[in-house]
């Protein structure tokens, strides 16, 4: 039988077991184990479950390891795995200013209350490449500080707020779940709960390349970078059953609250507005990205002139997903002979009328 | 494979561990609500909340959350890709069925009780009973003319297609024809615009009151929609240009069929070409009872089986 | 013994596809008449199609209206399904009514919009008896010329009022007949003729 590109299951069983081979690499040098990914690329792990929706840091190094390193594939597989997953209901929203904080700095205020606290961050390093890395040494032990943070530690919103100088957000109360798109398609007018949730699932650069769009002048809303968080915080879970919230566990949190200028509007008087970011573990930039984005897609509610891709919901929303967006891409490796044979037929009638017109016209010309 | 004799039905078992056709069974029931209204409101486009497949979006998901929510374990499943039973997707999909549900599955168009498709309708017409899921990239027909969901919902909702008829008629002037030649727009029942998939505009006829029920999967635009049997499916045209379908100067170079949706086969680093049946099924049905063409060019090298 | 401990479907997974596929069957042939096997019991009053037709559709995302002849199953419903009961026909997904002959007017119920039309209430109807060798002509999507539909007991304005909300089109609501382990459909495409 015969088709001009043609697999059988035996061909694909075969590429299979290739891949396998290709993904172990040289069977010389030891094989990774999930806890070292786990442990030591822990950043990539981070943003594997962020954009996977699912917080669980050995199945997002195992995914990695899968994958090959590649994060798009590890986010798809971990996606993949959590739709068979069951839904006991939805958690109590997290408390950030409750976060054990491991980082918290605030661009907008020399100091804060609680004080700007570096914690671990690539910010200052100077990007020289570590030649002793490639010895496998021990760190040396960072030192610890000699008193504790404080158990909280207030938003630097919240000074804010208290001269009235950034809008106060209220949760949406005709709907106090907000929407699961995992479950249920994107629908328009998007309320901010399902954009939010569409951004913290969305794919990086793809954010990353959207804010930077706002701060060159495509929607630019002049921000500042308000607070960004990153620490651990508690998990609770309110069972109908019991009728009070239990404790879950910790998970790691990265949160931005952007801060931007507002003219404002015929009801409102000019205030700042906020655009908001998170993602699991620490990944600022992501959340970063969301931030702008989110105040950006904001334009509309806030009475302002849509004049550029990233304040366009229907535009970031549908191409916000790395995993919708490859596998679009990449369907065009599948055969489109058909339509190909289509298109064939048709270019072939068309220029085979185009010539025909030209004898025709050089015909008259000539008697 | 022995082109001679057509496998007859193919007995699987079902994979232990996963729910039966992988879906659970509350997204199943949301999906099957879907058909229903699709079936009731033939060719409106249906929000469903598509799951994420361990397939790839764009590589059928839709189609198979279609399949996964209507296939019982009576059912004999068939699953083509460009008309072709063994192109990779289709046997990477059958088998993804066969691990998933146990069904029996089959390469012959007669004997399938559902038929899982990528652009393309078998030749051997669709009989009453039989379900034919076709997997679909964009549901939207207005797309390209207006990229805001917003707007298209508008559009439809007041039936205001002028802009597609806009579109055709341009290409008209400028061509002396209508340009569109795959996934070319029909109107379902009189009502609604809808694209019928990638298929070739020549499988396009065979929609019009097809016995058979037809059902659209777009995982990743997660749209359900649908034709029931016995449907008016017109694609769209002027009376002054009539629609036409492809047409080859050509037979099969295997069977001979000279009705068939020929694919074109680059035979030599010449450019040499030879058309043989996009259907495979069809093409070797046709040679099981005796039909021939004129052969392959001489010096063609048949690809080896399992090599891309 | 109340309602919600009767047992359900034998087999969830299969008894609801199967009675799902012969209802597709159903509402992509209007007027035919389909079997389903139904539950391993069903409660009083509730017909064997009714209640196989409630397990394999209705789940926590879909409100249910119930008649007065159908309020005793609540219990059940929630049980079996999680489905929670509306009050309001306007805001149900699926209606079930048992006493047709006092059902309410088909514009008591969700009719959907122009844009949404699928945003609409499906009912679900036990009637006394049913035929499809008399009765009502139908024609339209799913029919190659023309099909018989005889529905027992249903009141005199109801064939006026359906035949009247086929101008509302794609406006609508789709209509399940059932009568012991039998099944019809009337989708909002079928046009009506007596």
């Amino acid at each position: 039988m015969y088709v001009a590109v043609k697999g059988g299951e035996r061909a694909i069983a075969n590429a299979h077991a290739w891949l396998a081979e290709e993904r172990r690499g040289d069977p010389a040098v030891p094989e990774l184990t999930v806890a070292q990914i786990r442990e030591q690329q822990r950043l990539a792990v981070d943003r594997v479950m962020t954009e996977g929706s699912l917080y669980d840091p050995d199945l997002a190094a195992l995914a990695l390891k899968q994958a090959r390193g590649d994060q798009v594939e590890a986010i798809f597989l971990l996606r993949a795995y959590r739709t068979t997953l069951t839904r006991f209901g939805a958690t109590v929203p997290l408390e950030t200013s409750r976060m054990t904080v491991r980082r918290r700095v605030s661009a907008i205020f020399k100091d804060v209350p609680g004080g700007q606290v570096l914690g671990p961050t690539f910010d200052y390093t100077h990007r020289l490449l570590d030649f002793a890395l490639a010895a496998n040494g021990e760190p040396p032990a960072a030192p610890i500080a000699e008193t504790p943070l404080a158990d909280t530690l207030p938003g630097v919103i919240d000074v804010l707020n208290r001269e009235s100088l950034i809008e106060t957000e209220v949760a949406p109360s005709e709907a106090p779940t907000p929407p699961d798109l995992t479950r249920e398609p994107l629908r328009f007018p998007a309320p901010r709960a399902m954009r939010l949730q569409n951004l913290a699932r969305g794919d990086e650069g793809f954010l990353l390349a959207l804010g930077y769009s706002t701060q060159r002048g495509y929607g630019r809303n002049h921000p500042f970078a308000g607070e960004i968080r990153f620490g651990e915080v508690t998990v609770e879970f309110e069972a109908p059953e019991l009728g009070f919230a239990v404790e879950l566990g910790d998970i790691e949190l990265t949160e931005c609250q952007m801060v931007n200028q507002f003219a404002g509007s015929k009801t409102e008087p000019p205030q700042f507005t906020r655009g908001y970011g998170t993602s699991f573990g620490h990944g600022e930039r992501k959340a970063m990205g969301m931030a702008l984005v989110d105040r950006a897609l904001r334009a509309a509610e806030l009475g302002e002139e849509v004049t550029s891709p990233a304040q366009d919901t229907e535009f970031v929303l549908y191409h916000s997903d790395n995993v919708e967006a490859q596998g679009f891409v990449q369907h065009l490796k599948l055969p489109h002979y058909v339509d190909f044979q289509s298109e064939l037929t048709v270019i072939r009638g068309m220029r085979r009328t185009a010539a025909q017109t030209r004898e025709a016209a050089l015909a008259e010309a000539a008697e | 494979m022995n082109a001679m004799t057509p496998p007859a039905v193919d007995v699987a078992r079902e994979e232990e561990g996963y729910s039966f056709a992988f879906l659970d069974e509350q997204t199943k029931r949301m999906i099957r609500r879907a058909i229903l209204k699709a079936v009731a409101i033939p060719g409106h486009q249906i929000p469903f909340g598509s799951r994420e497949m361990p397939l790839s979006y764009g590589w059928g998901t839709g189609g198979i959350q279609v399949t996964a929510s209507v296939i019982g374990r009576d059912d004999t499943l068939k699953v083509i890709d460009q008309g072709a039973d063994d192109t990779t997707n289709a046997v990477s999909i059958r088998g993804f069925f066969r691990r998933m549900t146990g069904v029996a599955t089959t390469e012959r168009t007669e004997d399938a009780t559902i038929v899982q498709t990528r652009h393309r309708i078998p030749e051997t017409k669709l009989a009453e009973g039989q379900v034919i899921v076709y997997q679909v990239p964009i549901p939207e027909p207005l797309r390209w003319l207006e990229p805001r969901e917003t707007e298209t919902c508008k559009m439809h909702g007041l039936a205001e297609y002028g802009a597609m008829h806009v579109k055709l008629y341009e290409d008209i002037v400028r061509y002396g024809r209508i340009e569109t030649a795959y996934d070319y727009p029909v109107m379902v029942n009189g009502r609604y615009l809808m694209r019928p998939s990638p298929i070739p505009k020549f499988d396009n006829p065979k929609m019009d009151y097809m016995p058979a029920l037809q059902l659209f999967g777009a995982g990743r635009e997660k749209r359900i929609y649908a034709v029931p049997p016995y449907t008016s499916v017109k694609s769209l045209d002027f009376e002054d240009h009539p629609f036409e379908i492809e047409r080859w100067e050509h037979r099969c170079a295997l069977c001979g069929s000279g009705d068939s949706f020929l694919d074109e086969i680059v035979v030599d680093d010449q450019g040499n070409h030879a058309f043989v049946c996009s259907d495979t099924d069809y093409c070797s049905q046709r040679r099981a009872e005796g039909h021939e063409g004129t052969g392959m060019p001489e010096g063609y090298l048949q690809p080896q089986d399992g090599r891309e | 013994m109340t309602t919600a401990a009767l047992p359900g479907f034998a087999d969830n997974v299969h008894d609801a596809q199967g009675t799902f596929r012969r209802l597709l069957d159903a509402m992509a042939h209007p007027g035919r008449i389909v079997t389903v096997p139904g539950p391993q019991a069903a409660p009083p009053g509730l017909d064997p199609a009714t209640a196989a037709l409630l397990l394999t559709l209705c789940d926590g995302e879909t409100p249910v209206w119930l008649d007065p002849g159908a309020a005793a199953i609540a219990d059940w419903l929630a049980f079996h399904a999680g489905a929670p009961v509306t009050t309001a026909p306007a805001r149900a997904a699926f209606a079930v009514v048992l006493q047709p002959q006092a059902m309410p007017a088909l514009d008591a119920f969700d009719w959907g919009t122009d844009e949404v039309p699928e945003a609409s209430t499906t009912l679900i109807v036990q009637v006394a008896s049913l035929a499809d060798d008399t009765g009502w002509t139908l024609r339209g999507p799913g029919i190659a010329a023309q099909a018989r539909l005889a529905v027992a007991g249903l009141s005199q304005n109801w064939f006026t009022d359906r035949r009247a909300m086929q101008a509302a089109f794609p406006r609508g609501v789709d209509v399940v007949f059932t009568n012991g382990h039998r099944v019809a459909a009337l989708p909002r495409t079928t046009i009506m003729e007596s």
